[in-house]
């Protein structure tokens, strides 16, 4: 029996399998659907430019649709596999003599030798950023509203208008559905 | 499975530290006693400090999503047109004689291409405008003149056309800046605006567009599918020299 992080590598697994074996609709929109986001998140913070974000996301995919074949799921997730390649896009984008009118150096993350631990670290926040994201406005708000503000309970559910014990409640799922949508994108809190 | 519907109703509270310190004190005594409770904020006791290190929310530009998709198709396209060029007259593959369509399609345009400047139309400028005079590259009536000028907010267009072949509801004109290389497999285009015809077949349209002359000089007219798929597919009526 898989855990969830397990399933989802699996399930990712067989959608670049299919992508390999010619299909480039299904599979890959639904790969795009998990990681389009990400993927810009990424180029933005790497290449701090919007048009290049959309470049990077763009070249990602077709890149990961060209190398689909050579993905060997004994070697690592499809998630290592894209943004492994969406790092070299990042750095081939930055390198681009048309990229930026007036050269400023390159950000450690990108070419500097303590750069791996930077970009997964931005990696992890962005699927944690998106995890968040994936959940119900309502599981969104309460949490928001828990997290960072040093607010009480019984504040909260005077300020959501609700019942103590709804907002109780509705805070537990909350962090329910918010483990297993970061251990969907990988990640065992 | 613990006796209560969901564990402590204050887990969650206690979790994300919005208990009072009084409603600390029970909780802890419950926890004391009770190893579901303990299970679960095992499981949940990493989150908050994981929330912490979400990113900032990043909005997605409209559209990255058939942009990144047309990029995607127009690598295979390209790939497929390399894999006819090299099975050449070999027995096809499957897939070859889309392939082999692809590549007649792209000699077509190519000779297409060679046809509209062997007509030898001038174009005249650069100056305070550019004009730019459109012929049918198949040596057909339809014809056309845009002129093009520069404001701040990018280039205005005036385009007039006459004899364009009629189009169906489906389908709309389109007028394109179109860059060297450009074939349907490698697009090197920028879009100016769609527009429709007259029953006679022609039309005078205004449009503004933010394309670099430098790096777009000439200038098409083709028919499109109206179905929002931004690239050139359809077939091209005027073309300047």
């Amino acid at each position: 029996m898989l855990d969830a992080a397990g399933q989802t590598a699996a399930d990712e697994a067989d959608l670049l399998a299919s992508v390999a074996a010619g299909d480039r609709d299904a599979p890959l929109e639904e790969l795009y659907r998990r990681y389009g986001p990400r993927l810009y998140g990424l180029g933005l913070r790497l290449l701090g430019d919007q048009g290049l974000a959309e470049e990077l996301v763009q070249e990602a995919f077709v890149r990961l649709w060209q190398q689909a074949g050579r993905f060997d799921p004994a070697r690592g997730s499809v998630s290592a596999f894209l943004f492994t390649i969406a790092r070299r896009i990042a750095v081939d984008l930055w390198r681009r003599p048309s990229s930026r009118p007036f050269e400023p150096p390159p950000p450690e993350a990108i070419a500097g030798e303590q750069g791996h631990d930077q970009v997964e670290r931005l990696i992890e926040g962005l699927a944690v950023r998106d995890a968040l994201q994936s959940l119900s406005p309502a599981h969104q708000q309460v949490l928001e509203l828990f997290i960072g503000q040093d607010r009480k309970q019984a504040e909260i559910a005077t300020l959501l208008g609700l019942p103590l014990g709804t907002v109780k409640t509705r805070a537990y799922y909350a962090l329910r559905a918010l483990k297993l949508a970061l251990q969907e994108r990988g990640i065992n809190a | 499975m613990p006796d209560h519907v969901i564990p402590h109703p204050d887990l969650a509270g206690y979790v994300l530290g919005a208990l009072d310190p009084g409603e600390v004190g029970a909780f802890e005594a419950h926890l004391a006693a009770c190893p579901e409770c303990r299970q679960e904020l095992a499981e949940l006791e990493g989150l908050p400090a994981m929330l912490e290190r979400a990113t900032p929310p990043v909005e997605l530009p409209p559209g990255l999503r058939e942009r990144t998709f047309a990029a995607v198709d127009r690598a295979a396209a390209e790939a497929e047109s390399e894999a006819a060029a090299q099975a050449g007259a070999r027995t096809a593959r499957p897939g070859a004689r889309r392939s082999l369509r692809w590549l007649a399609v792209a000699a077509a345009a190519v000779v297409i291409l060679v046809g509209g400047l062997a007509t030898g139309i001038r174009l005249f400028g650069p100056g305070p405008g550019t004009n730019f005079a459109l012929a049918a590259p198949n040596g057909g009536p339809a014809s056309g003149h845009a002129r093009v000028h520069r404001i701040r907010a990018g280039l205005v267009v005036d385009l007039t056309v006459k004899h364009l072949p009629p189009a169906d509801a489906g389908h709309v004109y389109e007028c394109w800046f179109v860059g060297p290389g450009d074939t349907l497999q490698n697009q090197n285009r920028i879009s100016a605006g769609t527009f429709t015809v007259g029953p006679d077949g022609s039309a005078s349209v205004h449009m503004v567009t933010a394309a670099d002359l430098a790096r777009f000089p000439k200038m098409g007219i083709t028919l499109e599918p109206n179905d929002g798929i931004p690239l050139r597919r359809g077939p091209k009526l005027l073309a300047s020299p």
